[in-house]
């Protein structure tokens, strides 16, 4: 038998054992000449990758290299055939989002923080980059030698600063915020120092000085405003941002007065005033008598299509039955009646301004289609990414809903679009939704395609987001219906919220793809980034023959906009996984 | 079961209830007082966990009546959610929104359901994790926290909703026995303070003690039930016998 062991005073914990370091000896032969086959493995792979640079390299420092029509055309690469007299309504737009960036970074306060460490291992790594290109071009010798002795200067002043900076003050961070004010002097010495038109010089430097004054003007109202109201107010102003670049900055419409207040004005008032007597009503009412009211307001909707009204009644008709079926659900509080009635106004205002905006002729030189280039490409992807987001989570909630109808529309919609190509939505929407719209509804083509790219976004976001609701274990469903909760307020508290979260990846994955596809547009005629750089500036006559220089700086373009989106979302991830784990 | 004057708050005759071919439920007919704390054991599979998601609706009942405080149980959506914001369900699971923090998690349903405003929903979550015993944890979220502050941050969830009622989905077997305890203790205090409970579980020291009714189940059926006194030493059916034998 055993004897009984009891234990003393319990330890106190210890800490790790300290890892040792390989020898870089040590780590090659680990690592790349491990065996007789890894080591022939390594050689051919090492000869290959230095060639592959050196041909690389080759191509991009020929003399016959065109490189200089890429500063030459910076313009038209960003707006391309935007009226150049009218030009401060584009740099105006940027001063818009610059000012947003600078109230945003205010009021959010970016936590992340970055190891000083970091960012001299990225001046190393740079270093060695430029050591490799300047051993491996094929160039002039006094190049190659420039090249390399910058390479090295680099490499050594990151030694420099490391040994200086010492371990200890490396692990301490510096915040995200000193970046971009880093990253906003750097922009700014650039312009200035090379040789860069004042038309641009000055705009450039303006955005951020808004940016800047967005920054202190965030600061302040923070101090004076709570948090969470700056939060979705700021976010609000965000998504208005873009209608409001594109319907009014850069589109400067020529409002025709006498429509809105002769025609529109007699219709908006009595639906505005009828809207708040219907859904004060409904949040007063039990579940009963909401239903009967609800049932009468969508009858007279659809009544009043077939009535001579103008198409912006029957957009505040359909806006009135959307907030008042969603009344019962989020209205039926002192608080949340009077929510709901700042919303209908709000959105009666917003969707006159922005049916009087599409409406108009536009005030500018050229008759439509004038957005173009990098300007067009934005409007694009984001236009269609934020408009596709709704549809999108509807039609998933259709597909998972128990009521067969909204089951079998959603179903075949996602199912159709998802079985055509993007380039066969494109050309339909182009040349086909015309004939179903309304006839005073005027559109432009670049409006019709942006429809296009958001039908065939929706599907595939509605395919990812009900991934998502699937994966929601039964016991939250339960949960939420233990707590008394309506099958809505489930949806829109509960389980959307975890679906989103857990289908971020997929979602950045689609943002990514829609902003490659986006250069489709090309083929059917519009002039956005991809066309400009294909068709546009090689045809220009100081430009001509330097189409392989252009594609080169497209794919880097894209490529800068869809590794910041990736990277983003990681962050994203990161933050949002603090809750799951 | 001293009769003292109080009215029957749950009311079942003859509840049947079947998944495809299988009869879960094979005509169960009792009733609950209010202030009652009932304590359902039985074999798994015997229908205690179907029974009680029937009283909420979370399963509905095929044939029968349930009536809980004067409200039969149809598929009227305005009964039901009626009847669950009343009846407060504490799950072996927890439960609990992994993406809101504890307090918004006690405070969420108060607010859309309960249309209280957001300070008295902090006031009166705050003083709920009080009384389960972890105020200090309001800020973290869920997955921070251990399995016995989880199913209790899930008790002062439900609680938050003054419900009348409070059914228990075996609520300590997804926790290690150390935990157990913690969360017995809450249910304990909540008992003395008047709840109307009714307790599915393996706990049978919890039975004996807080108990004012056993009820033992089989195959769908209620097989026996009494007082914990008369339950655990004078069992009267075979199959009572047998299943206490086994376990004790």
């Amino acid at each position: 038998m055993a004897e009984a062991r009891v234990a003393g005073a319990l330890k106190p914990p210890e800490p790790p054992p300290e890892a040792s370091q390989p020898g870089a000896v040590v780590w090659l032969r680990k690592n790349l000449f491990s065996s007789v086959g890894s080591s022939i493995l390594t050689v051919l792979m090492g000869a290959a990758v230095v060639l592959i640079v050196r041909a690389a390299l080759g191509f991009v420092f020929d003399e016959s290299r065109l490189w200089g029509v890429i500063p030459r055309n910076s313009a038209n690469y960003v707006v391309e055939a935007y009226p150049r007299a009218n030009i401060a309504r584009a740099w105006l737009s940027l001063d818009i989002v610059a000012a947003l960036v600078g109230l945003t970074l205010a009021v959010w306060r970016p936590r992340g923080r970055v190891a000083p460490a970091k960012l001299i291992a990225g001046v190393r790594a740079m270093g060695a980059v430029l050591v490799v290109v300047g051993v491996l071009s094929p160039s002039t010798f006094g190049w190659r030698l420039g090249t390399l002795a910058l390479g090295v200067a680099l490499v050594v002043a990151a030694a420099v600063a490391g040994r200086l900076a010492g371990g200890a003050a490396l692990d301490e961070r510096v915040p995200v915020l000193g970046l971009a004010v880093g990253a906003a002097v750097a922009l700014l010495v650039v312009v200035w120092l090379l040789p860069i038109s004042s038309t641009t010089q000055v705009p450039m430097t303006v955005a951020v000085v808004v940016a800047a004054a967005g920054y202190a003007v965030g600061r302040a109202l923070v101090r004076a405003v709570p948090a969470r109201a700056m939060r979705s107010v700021l976010g609000l102003v965000w998504l208005l941002s873009l209608p409001v670049i594109y319907l009014h900055v850069q589109r400067n419409p020529e409002f025709k007065w006498s429509t809105i207040t002769g025609d529109w004005l007699p219709w908006i008032a009595v639906i505005t005033v009828v809207g708040l007597v219907l859904i004060a009503a409904v949040s007063r009412s039990d579940r009963e008598r909401a239903g009967v009211i609800n049932a009468v307001a969508v009858i007279a909707a659809v009544g009043l299509w077939f009535l001579p009204s103008p198409m912006v009644a029957r957009m505040l008709m359909i806006l009135l039955v959307m907030v008042s079926l969603a009344t019962p659900t989020f209205g039926s509080s002192e608080v949340g009646r009077r929510n709901i009635l700042i919303v209908w106004a709000a959105g009666v205002l917003l969707v006159t301004y922005l049916f009087a905006a599409g409406a108009a002729e536009t005030g500018l030189d050229t008759r439509n289609e004038y957005f173009g280039g990098l300007n067009l490409t934005l409007m694009l992807a984001v236009g269609s990414l934020l408009l596709s987001f709704p549809i999108g989570i509807l039609l998933a909630l259709g597909r998972t809903s128990t009521m067969p109808i909204f089951r079998l529309l959603s179903t075949g919609y996602i199912e159709t679009i998802r079985g055509v190509p993007l380039i066969t939505v494109l050309f339909t929407a182009r040349l086909a939704i015309l004939n179903f719209l309304p006839e005073e509804l005027e559109v432009d083509g670049n409006i019709l395609v942006l429809m296009g790219m958001t039908a065939f976004s929706a599907a595939y976001l509605a395919e990812n987001v009900r991934g998502g609701l699937q994966s929601i274990p039964k016991g939250q469903y339960e949960a939420a219906k233990a707590l008394g909760m309506s099958t809505a307020q489930m949806t829109m508290l509960i389980t959307l919220p975890q679906a989103l979260r857990a289908v971020i990846p997929a979602i950045v994955g689609q943002v990514i793809s829609l902003f490659k596809d986006t250069s489709l547009v090309a083929i059917i005629g519009l002039a956005d980034f991809f066309r400009v750089v294909r068709d546009i500036v090689p045809n220009q006559p100081t430009s001509l023959g330097s189409i392989l220089e252009n594609l080169i700086f497209a794919a880097i373009v894209y490529w800068v906009f869809t590794f910041s989106f990736s990277r983003a979302s990681q962050r994203i991830e990161r933050r949002l996984g603090v809750g799951t784990r | 079961m001293a009769d003292n004057g109080k009215k029957d708050i749950i009311v079942c005759e003859d509840v049947k209830k079947w998944f495809g071919d299988f009869q879960a439920l094979r005509g169960i007919t009792t009733s609950v007082k209010e202030q009652e704390v009932v304590v359902i054991i039985g074999p798994s599979g015997s229908g205690k966990s179907t029974w009680i998601r029937c009283i909420n609706r979370l399963e509905q009942h095929q044939e029968g009546r349930i009536v809980v405080d004067g409200i039969e149980l149809t598929s009227d959506v305005r009964n039901i959610e009626k009847i669950r914001s009343e009846v407060g369900m504490v799950f072996q699971q927890f439960n609990l929104f992994p993406h809101l923090t504890v307090l918004q998690n006690v405070t969420l349903a108060q607010t859309w359901v309960r249309k209280r405003t957001r300070a008295e929903a902090e006031e009166k979550a705050l003083s709920l994790l009080e009384r389960v015993g972890i105020p200090e944890q309001a800020a973290k979220y869920p997955g921070q926290l251990s399995g016995g502050q989880q199913q209790r941050v899930a008790l002062a969830r439900s609680l938050a909703m003054d419900p009348k009622i409070m059914l228990f989905d075996e609520p300590t077997s997804a926790l290690d026995p150390e935990m157990i305890k913690e969360v017995l203790d809450a249910m304990k205090e909540l008992a003395q303070s008047g709840m109307t409970m009714l307790v599915v579980t393996h706990e049978m020291g919890f039975a004996r003690e807080v108990a004012d009714r056993v009820v033992f189940m089989d195959q769908g059926q209620i097989v026996e039930e009494g007082t914990p006194e008369h339950f655990f030493t004078d069992p009267q059916h075979d199959r009572t016998k047998l299943f206490l034998s086994q376990i004790l």
